[in-house]
């Protein structure tokens, strides 16, 4: 049995934000997660919002947030500017995020006015305003001339360094940058598996010092040979890679970076570990392997939650609850009987537009193509909340003390958007002080 | 202009059956297919290779031709051909009475099928062998059947063809058939993938473009007419259930769930179609009929992880007035000389993918009698590419230090030439990194079916390699593709991430129809990873300084 003031569901970064906020305002606060969750799949940088509702680029997050909301009333963005400046709130939530993590070894560079394109091991870009400081080297906008290498290595599966240059060549002429050179390359260095080397793998090899060397002289041979100015890399470890850049920086005279990736990447790992290393420090318990199950209630208070672990059932009694489960991938939005269904509380759901759901079948909140101009209709869908971040029905308070944050929360799709992160930080700062406030 | 002596429109199990005949009895042969080889209803379905059961008492003549091919492919093909137990559960006394009927005859002829003969299981019997069967079950058979791999089938047939001289050209779509007073003399093609467009001239032209045979007739004014009927299948990730399981539908027809691959099969649904079969597509309700069907037999169906549905439409003869299921399975060659006056062109009719090498035989016979050459058939007898032997998983492992699943995978597909594509990573041991992770592809099977196989885009690559065919969908083995793709065939950057959208864009279309369970979190790890990572589906407006 837990009892705590806060329980918070779900350890992504929505529920660590709302945890550490709320244990930074004095309640005693228990976070269950039932496994990792979508934060783990995530890219590791902190994006704001990337794109307008037409799908454009915006190059100022802020403004790409105002332009949001004004076509989308519903959007957590617009929730929480109810009472406070939403770029306030923002700023706020996303520095609570970044110190947290730059006090564990995971620092950021970046600002809120203005948004960067990045690259990343696809071969294509991502579009983000807070990127972690390995990365900072490689911002399209430092790339203007520069002759880059992208480096790959002998064994290291799912990563094209010929093509990614090819790529980054291409992407940044659109963006009207002009990379005077791009050349990939793959490296053979001993101690590496031959193939299906991980990203992980990698990261831990060059967290050690003796790979670190052997590496650090190759790619001072290719610098010299190529006239190289920046060399990307798609890892620069998975602790020491502050240290790994540094030195490999000062081995090769060029701008070392590290470039996004997709799931599993390195960044998110680092960031993860980071944000939970943060918020124990708070106080914070973290429970691991607990799923939420169901809940008891007396009329509009949750009395407790049913958490299950290796099939055992028992509550966990608070003040108040945070239910930051996140969607599909997290585990908060499920399917029963074709149509989506919110896991724990069975809250009733809506749309991006804040119409609620009546039983449509999912297929029928899935556009024809899979990246249609608008996104699907499915990915705006989820909990709709109040300015305090509590689940609302027609304008009523589900439970008062119940508070919702990150991508479960209905009104804006994250993926046409690239607003993941950040409306998950900016929920989750919100809801955390929501619910101390409520048990103080 | 060359000129051909035959020019076959069409690249499924048929069409590559044709090319593969013609060739080998020394015509100069070149076969047109718009899409990619296997892309029409080859692809499409279960792979089971038998007179099936029901066509015993219908058909006796033609489930003996059918029996024939059994051998035939499991000779020619015997690396891609697999054996699957099956059981039958009856639920109903009615359907028991309908069942035994044929029971007998059947049995008679397991033998010649090389087939085990049928087995009467008691319902407790049969949920010994099959727990996963209904405790509602009132008797089972237990039988067998051959299946083939279909994609495999076809792209060895291509091979083979083109080994004996044979021109295969995919993506390649036939817009008009030259004729001039009553004789057809050429095609005019188009490349859809470079746009260009040529005129081929050829003496016989052999329509065996299945469904879509009407429309390609329809270019010299023939009027032929099929029973275009839509059949969809639904993918499961896993296999549910040890044996393939036969029980009668919700509306009184057959449905199946055959373990296949890595997965399993249920099917399949039978919808007369009036539209162009470009237009098919499945349907909630199809998916809903036959696992509604299935559940009364496997309960446990209902819960499975469905991860996609296709479908294809059979192009059966058109006899009307009687229920799909008892539309002969037979084929006709048609003569358009003798039908239509229309000399030089020969289209096939009905026909299903066990006989499509026999179809090929009777076609080519007409086209040797119309260009006067008397050559016999070998198709039956010599061995496709890579079924010229047996294969050890565990030397082929061992030999080029892979894991046994790896080769074993390899192997299933690539037969004997398994050995070719792993000796080739040799002196690149990066090559053996797995770029599909669900069905165990290497970067070094990619780079081969590229080389070798006709493998010009993502979706070709699939057909022949399983990439993106497991429960993540292409989501982690996208973009790796992509640019083993791109690099192997010097395509640009846009066009490689436009390929992309494509790939991405026909695994979409098994999913929209029907999204389920922890397939969703599959979706949102693919729209995550493509567009918040990926940015495919950006517009690229101002710029960056």
């Amino acid at each position: 049995m837990i009892e705590t003031d806060v329980l918070v569901i779900g350890g992504g970064v929505a529920g660590l934000l709302a945890a550490a906020k709320a244990a930074d305002e004095g309640v005693e606060v228990v976070i269950v997660d039932r496994g990792s969750g979508a934060s783990y799949q995530s890219s590791g940088v902190i994006d704001v919002m990337g794109c307008l509702p037409e799908g454009e680029i915006t190059l100022s997050p802020l403004e790409g947030v105002t332009q949001t909301i004004e076509c989308l009333p519903q959007h957590p963005y617009s929730v929480i500017s109810s009472e406070r400046s939403v770029a306030d709130v923002i700023k706020e939530a996303t520095k609570c995020l970044l110190d947290m993590a730059s006090t564990h070894e995971v620092r950021f560079d970046g600002n809120i006015e203005k948004n960067v394109i990045l690259l990343n091991t696809i071969g294509s870009f991502k579009i983000t305003c807070f990127y972690q400081s390995t990365m900072s080297g490689g911002t399209l906008n430092k790339l203007d001339g520069a002759s880059l290498l992208v480096v790959g290595f002998n064994g290291l599966a799912g990563f094209n360094p010929r093509f990614c240059a090819s790529g980054f060549k291409h992407f940044a002429s659109k963006f009207n940058v002009e990379l005077r050179k791009a050349d990939g390359v793959k490296l053979s260095l001993p101690a590496l598996r031959d193939f299906n080397l991980t990203f992980i793998e990698l990261a831990r090899m060059i967290d050690k010092d003796e790979f670190r060397e052997i590496l650090a002289k190759k790619l001072r041979d290719e610098t010299v040979k190529g006239n190289t100015s920046h060399i990307a890399l798609p890892t620069l470890g998975l602790r020491k890679h502050y240290e790994s850049m540094r030195i490999l920086r000062e081995e090769t005279e060029a701008e070392v970076f590290e470039l996004v990736s997709p799931p599993p990447s390195v960044p998110a790992q680092r960031l993860m570990r980071a944000l939970e290393e943060g918020v124990a420090e708070k106080g914070v318990r973290i429970l691991r392997g607990y799923k939420a199950v169901g809940f008891k209630s007396e009329g509009r208070r949750v009395m407790s939650v049913i958490l299950d672990s290796g099939g055992k059932h028992f509550p966990a009694k608070a003040g108040a609850y945070i239910l930051a489960t996140g969607k599909f991938i997290g585990g908060g939005l499920v399917e029963e009987e074709d149509k989506v269904k919110e896991a724990v509380f069975n809250l009733p759901l809506y749309d991006e537009r804040g119409k609620a759901l009546r039983g449509q079948k999912i297929p029928r909140l899935l556009a024809r193509s899979p990246f249609p101009q608008g996104g699907h209709p499915l990915m705006g869908c989820g909990v709709k909340v109040n300015a305090q971040m509590k689940p609302v029905v027609e304008g009523e308070v589900v439970y008062e003390n119940l508070f919702v944050a990150g991508s479960l929360i209905s009104g804006y799709s994250y993926v046409r958007e690239k607003s993941g992160m950040g409306v998950a930080t900016a929920t989750g700062y919100v809801a955390g002080i929501s619910a101390a406030i409520y048990v103080g | 202009m060359e000129e051909y002596d035959v020019i076959v429109i069409g690249g499924g199990s048929t069409g590559t059956s044709v090319a593969r005949d013609c060739a080998m009895r020394g015509f100069k042969t070149i076969l047109f297919e718009r899409g990619d080889l296997a892309s029409g209803a080859t692809g499409a379905c279960a792979g089971m290779i038998s007179g099936g059961t029901k066509y015993v008492l219908q058909e006796p003549e033609f489930s003996a031709m059918c029996t024939m091919e059994v051998i035939n492919l499991s000779r020619i093909a015997g690396h891609i051909v697999f054996r699957t137990p099956i059981i039958t559960a009856i639920l109903t006394e009615e359907e028991l009475k309908l069942r035994a009927s044929f029971a007998e005859k059947y049995g008679a002829l397991t033998e010649k099928r090389q087939a085990s003969p049928i087995l009467v299981l008691s319902p407790q019997e049969a949920r010994s062998l099959e727990p996963k069967l209904s405790s509602k079950i009132i008797l089972a058979a237990y039988f067998d059947e051959m299946f083939i791999d279909p994609f495999r089938l076809t792209v060895l047939t291509a091979l083979s063809a083109k080994r004996h001289g044979a021109e295969i050209r995919t993506y390649t779509e036939v817009i008009d058939i030259l004729h001039k007073d009553g004789e057809v003399y050429g095609v005019k093609v188009r490349d859809r993938l470079n746009g260009k467009e040529e005129e081929v001239k050829g003496k016989i032209i052999v329509n065996a473009t299945g469904a879509w045979v009407p429309e390609i007739s329809r270019m010299v004014g023939v009027k032929q007419t099929l029973r275009l009927n839509k059949g969809t299948h639904v993918i499961f990730d896993r296999r549910i259930t040890r044996f393939g399981i036969i029980c009668q539908a919700l509306d009184g027809r057959t449905v199946y769930l055959f373990p296949h691959e890595t997965g399993s099969i249920l099917g399949t649904t039978a919808i007369d179609i009036f539209t162009s079969p470009d237009e098919a597509e499945a349907t909630y309700d199809e998916v809903e009929y036959l696992i509604s069907s299935m559940e009364m037999a496997v309960p446990s169906v209902r819960k499975a992880r469905v991860v996609r549905v296709m479908c294809g439409v059979r192009p059966l003869i058109a006899q009307w007035w009687v229920p799909e299921g008892d539309v002969t399975r037979n084929f006709k060659v048609i003569d358009h000389e003798e039908r239509d006056g229309v000399k030089g062109l020969v289209s096939v009719e009905g026909g299903k993918l066990v006989v499509c090498r026999a179809m090929a035989e009777k076609i080519t016979d007409l086209v040797c009698e119309k260009l006067g050459r008397e050559a016999p058939c070998r198709t039956h007898l010599e061995p496709l590419p890579g079924a010229d032997g047996k294969i050890s998983v565990e030397e082929l492992a061992s030999k080029y230090r892979v894991s046994p699943q790896v080769a074993g995978r390899l192997a299933s597909r690539q037969g004997t030439l398994a050995h070719a594509i792993l000796s080739e990573a040799r002196d690149e041991r990066d090559f053996l990194s797995s770029v599909c992770l669900c069905e165990s592809v290497t970067e070094a099977e990619l780079r081969y079916v590229i080389r070798n196989e006709w493998g010009v885009t993502l979706d070709a690559l699939r057909r022949r390699t399983r990439m993106g065919m497991g429960p993540c969908q292409g989501f982690s083995c996208g973009f790796k593709a992509m640019s083993v793709l791109a690099e192997e065939r010097g395509i640009k950057v846009d066009e490689a991430f436009k390929e992309l959208e494509n790939f991405l864009a026909e695994r979409w279309k098994g999913h929209f129809v029907i999204l389920r369970g922890a397939q969703l979190s599959e979706y949102e790890m693919t729209q995550a990873a493509y567009a918040c990572v990926g940015s495919i589906d950006v517009k690229i407006g101002g710029g960056d300084k």
